[in-house]
């Protein structure tokens, strides 16, 4: 499911020297930080919702297969279709199956997560159907055929001026960078899409168990649209996606906007109950849920199962100081930020996202944000831990630490260390000041000075003066 | 009262006058201060690094060096934090070293901590003139939770202003190894640190980690920016002097 | 869709769960309750004000009016947004207060979403016209929303396709938050939910060009809110 298609230092490298990604990510983490604070603030005890929202999260990961089993009997019921699919091909081949099934010829989207994971739009399109996106930003992109780099705004990256090369181009005729302009030439484009379209794929931010109903949250209405027009509607859905009823749903709704955007709610909460009943004039005559795991079961039940309490609102990436200088392309997989270098690995190994898990400082906003708790900079410790047991990390590393651990548990070792570091290190030194050095002490030094070891360190001043004076 | 300082691995051999500094205000406060010989380092460069046998070699020696100590008092919020969080957790197979670590837990404080919430300082003899900015470590702010003990210290310098630092929450950059691993974006962050520290108009850069101070301060020199760096125990003691 | 891949998928999550397959499990009933201090003693009046209040800031403004204004207020929202042409829920509540008719009156031309049109043929009309007119079931203080339960001749798109969007509703229905309105949802569960339920705040907006809030890039752009004092 990965998107990368670098080494994961040269995506770092060309994010730093993208012009736009410098102004534009700061930018909007400054917004979405800003919402987020003041909601909390507004909320007063975001605290105890947090502990209460993790607690619902926490519950209904242990108990997913009953949840999801009363969801599925529950959509049953009221006539909508249940598929599960284990892998990204069998969600792939149940959703082409069905667009075959309906001769269908184009399809809307709105944003969908998941969808990304399986590269869906790509497999549509190749048994020739079209597929628009149709959220704004998902739509920027997909003109520009990128991937989002942000769970909630996938096109932070793109300047005015792009957005109105590409969507001139679509129009055949110039366009102005008035964002009013530009929203109102997308209006009218996708809203004829909209109204032509057969089959609304849309994703799933939550499903409510007790009455089998799928919600949707979106500001732009897109999602509304999605899955009102086509005849057939489709949701992709993470299992893990569940709330076992409504006063549950109340919870987690009212912390996904206000961390996600500072928004006290959404503009549309849209709750479908069922496909269109007979009385009905609107609403899709069918409904299909596509219940995935695409590795998210392998999850459970190890360390990192409290990332499934995730309910991808972006506070992490917002805060992240990582992701504020690199953007979320670099990260190399479908979810970027903290959140995505704890999912990468776990969804796709190792081999491919060795290097997530050290790109962060372990500064910890991540993870004093997160409006469900999971404790993401101790999982990225947790992701090192696994990797230096499998044999992902150097050997020069592994020996390095192996040293450390023998100095450090020998004090007269370490005493003689550190009696030695002032000279040792002095050969590298030129007036008390170390400007490169070999291996890692290179990454240090290419970036900043180091001092040189003090003549005398601390303990030889204790043994020599200090002693008197403590 | 009788304290045991933990000088941390950085202090020790890279900045031995925050050690010195924190034996002098902590004797000027009337606290007895000893130092155990047979301390090296709390692990957190290997923990941090997925190193967590390596790290447990370090932190049993450390628990050992500091057993009969009734109160650890250590000038560093990531070095506490680490201890506060990561130990009982390392030892959590071994109920008599868990035991132990918890002890060790419950008694180490951070120098800042342990001189407003334990000391309750009121110092009124100091005097350093000069504007100064502060810089919260994520460990010790977030870790720890101590955000406003050293500046409510900075607070009783006479003629010394404290400028608020903006996005003062932003991580420096430093990381441990990831300043080594991924220095490009590691550059990036301690760069943005150093424009907010600039915007202020300081002259001096205090801190209560010297991980951080020494990548600020490392990048300042090679920038060749005209910033002073300090610990706080390095202005409660200079300020002591004058 | 077999019943054999459903027991599969849910053997194996209860397998990584390291336990026997579970079934019927229902919530605890949650002690803690962070949303109280929100609304506590606060009156009807306040829950209105709050309601009102939020949903000004949000650029919709709020009549609250007697019913026996209806036809003057209509011409202030007519007015306001430019309609000369509406379509709305064909719906007991909106019988009663004439709407057909007063719209009528003031020249404006009326689609009524009933089971006489044809369903391509309403949305076509809905698509085109200026207004769409829904009424509010439920109405939410804390954050402005407006709560649409759809289906028959409640259509989902009367709130959705036109450019600008009317919600009437009665100021008795204006509850604290969203708790009290799903505790309503919760209550219809054992009769059958509408098809769909609309939790509708303000008008579309969108911040995808950057950062830049603008609106009405797929919904109404423009929403108005009457109030009706019971």
């Amino acid at each position: 499911m990965s998107t990368q298609r670098l080494p994961f230092h040269e995506r770092v490298e060309k994010a730093l020297a993208d012009p736009v990604l410098k102004k534009a990510v700061p930018l909007a983490q400054d917004k979405f930080r800003a919402g987020r604070i003041a909601a909390a603030e507004l909320v007063g005890n975001f605290e105890e919702w947090r502990d209460h929202v993790s607690a619902i999260r926490m519950h209904t990961i242990e108990n997913l297969d009953s949840y999801i089993e009363q969801f599925a009997t529950n959509v049953r019921k009221k006539g909508g279709h249940v598929h599960f699919a284990d892998t990204a091909d069998e969600a792939v081949q149940i959703i082409t199956g069905i667009a075959k099934e309906k001769g269908a010829k184009t399809v809307v989207k709105s944003k969908s997560m998941v969808s990304e994971e399986m590269h869906l739009n790509k497999h549509l399109e190749e048994m020739g159907v079209r597929v628009v996106e149709t959220d704004l930003g998902e739509y920027i992109i997909q003109l520009a055929d990128e991937t989002p780099s942000h769970l909630i705004a996938p096109a932070i990256h793109k300047t005015r001026k792009e957005v109105s090369e590409l969507f001139s181009e679509v129009a055949g005729r110039q366009l102005s960078q008035e964002t009013t302009e530009l929203c109102s030439f997308a209006r009218e484009k996708l809203r004829e899409e909209f109204l032509n379209a057969d089959i609304g794929i849309s994703g799933c931010n939550f499903a409510v168990a007790e009455s089998g109903s799928v919600v949707l949250i979106s500001n732009e209405g897109n999602a509304r649209l999605t899955t009102t027009l086509p005849k057939t509607h489709i949701v992709m859905m993470g299992m893990e996606r569940i709330v076992p009823g409504w006063q549950e749903l109340d919870m987690v709704v009212s912390m996904l906007t206000r961390s996600a955007t500072g928004q006290k709610i959404s503009v549309y909460v849209t709750g479908i109950n069922s496909p269109r009943k007979e009385a009905d004039l609107d609403g899709p005559d069918d409904v299909h849920i596509v219940i995935i795991d695409n590795g998210r079961s392998k999850i459970l039940g190890t360390a990192y199962q409290e990332a499934l309490k995730c309910i991808r609102c972006g506070a992490c990436l917002n805060v992240c100081p990582v992701y504020r200088h690199i953007g979320g392309h670099a990260y190399g997989g479908v979810y970027s930020g903290p959140i995505g270098a704890v999912l990468s690995p776990l969804f796709d190994g190792y081999e491919e996202f060795k290097e997530l898990p050290y790109a962060s400082s372990l500064c910890g906003a991540c993870t004093e944000v997160c409006p469900v708790k999971i404790p993401l900079h101790e999982l990225l410790i947790e992701h090192r831990k696994d990797e230096v047991e499998q044999g992902f990390t150097p050997a020069s590393e592994k020996l390095a630490f192996k040293g450390f651990g023998y100095v450090t548990s020998h004090p007269t070792v370490y005493d003689l260390a550190v009696k030695m570091a002032h000279t040792g290190m002095g050969v590298m030194a030129k007036d008390g000041v170390i400007t490169s050095g070999p291996g890692m002490l290179g990454g240090w030094t290419d970036v900043r000075d180091l001092p040189q070891p003090a003549k005398q360190s601390f303990r030889d001043w204790w043994k020599k003066e200090g002693k008197d004076r403590g | 009262m009788k304290v045991s300082l933990f000088i941390t691995c950085l202090a020790d051999v890279f900045y031995p006058n925050v050690g010195i500094s924190v034996v002098e205000v902590l004797k000027r406060n009337g606290v007895e201060v000893d130092f155990p010989a047979e301390q090296t380092c709390c692990g957190q460069p290997a923990f941090n690094s997925g190193y967590q046998k390596d790290a447990k070699e370090a932190a049993r020696q450390l628990i050992k060096a500091f057993e009969k100590s009734e109160i650890v008092v250590t000038p560093s919020g990531s070095c506490a934090s680490m201890i506060r969080h990561y130990y009982p957790g390392l030892f959590k197979e071994e109920p008599v070293w868990l035991e132990k670590a918890q002890k060790l837990v419950d008694k180490t404080y951070e120098f800042s901590e342990f001189l407003v919430k334990i000391l309750k300082v009121e110092m009124s003899d100091l005097k350093l003139p000069g504007k100064a900015t502060y810089h919260q470590s994520c460990h010790m702010a977030r870790g720890l939770g101590i955000k406003e003990e050293p500046k409510a210290l900075l607070g009783q310098v006479e003629g010394l202003e404290v400028v608020d630092l903006p996005y003062c929450n932003d991580c420096c950059g430093f990381g441990g190894t990831f300043a080594a691993k991924m220095s490009e974006i590691s550059e990036k962050m301690v760069d943005e640190k150093i424009r907010n520290i600039e915007s202020t108009g300081a002259e001096i850069l205090i801190g209560s980690d010297m991980g951080c101070l020494m990548n600020i301060g490392g990048r300042l020199n090679r920038t060749q920016k005209d910033i002073k760096v300090m610990h706080v125990a390095e202005v409660l003691a200079q300020g002591g002097k004058q | 869709m077999s019943m054999e891949k459903q027991d599969a998928f849910l053997n194996k999550i209860a397998n990584r769960l390291g336990r026997p397959r579970r079934s019927g499990v229902r919530p605890p009933d949650w002690e803690a309750k962070p949303y109280v201090h929100l609304y506590e003693g606060k009156t009807q009046e306040d829950l209105i004000q709050q309601f009102m209040d939020n949903l000004e800031a949000l650029n919709t403004p709020v009549d609250r009016i007697y019913r026996s204004e209806i036809t003057s207020t209509l011409e202030s929202v007519l007015q306001g947004f430019g309609v000369k042409s509406t379509i709305f829920w064909d719906d007991q509540v909106f019988h009663d207060l004439k709407l057909a008719d007063h719209l009528r009156e003031k020249g404006i031309k009326t689609v009524e979403w009933n089971t006489t049109g044809s369903p391509m043929e309403l949305r076509r009309e809905a698509a085109q016209v200026d207004l769409g007119i829904a009424w509010g079931d439920i109405g939410l203080a804390e954050t402005g929303t407006v709560v649409l339960f759809n289906g028959g001749g409640r259509g989902r798109v009367v709130s959705l396709l036109p450019p600008a969007f009317l919600c009437i509703l009665s100021e008795k229905s204006i509850v604290p938050r969203l708790t009290q309105a799903v505790q309503q949802v919760h209550s219809k569960i054992p009769d059958g939910l509408p098809s769909c339920i609309n939790f509708i705040t303000g008008p579309s907006r969108t911040g995808d060009i950057e950062m830049d809030l603008a609106l009405g890039v797929h919904g109404p752009g423009k929403v108005y809110v009457i109030l009706l004092k019971d």
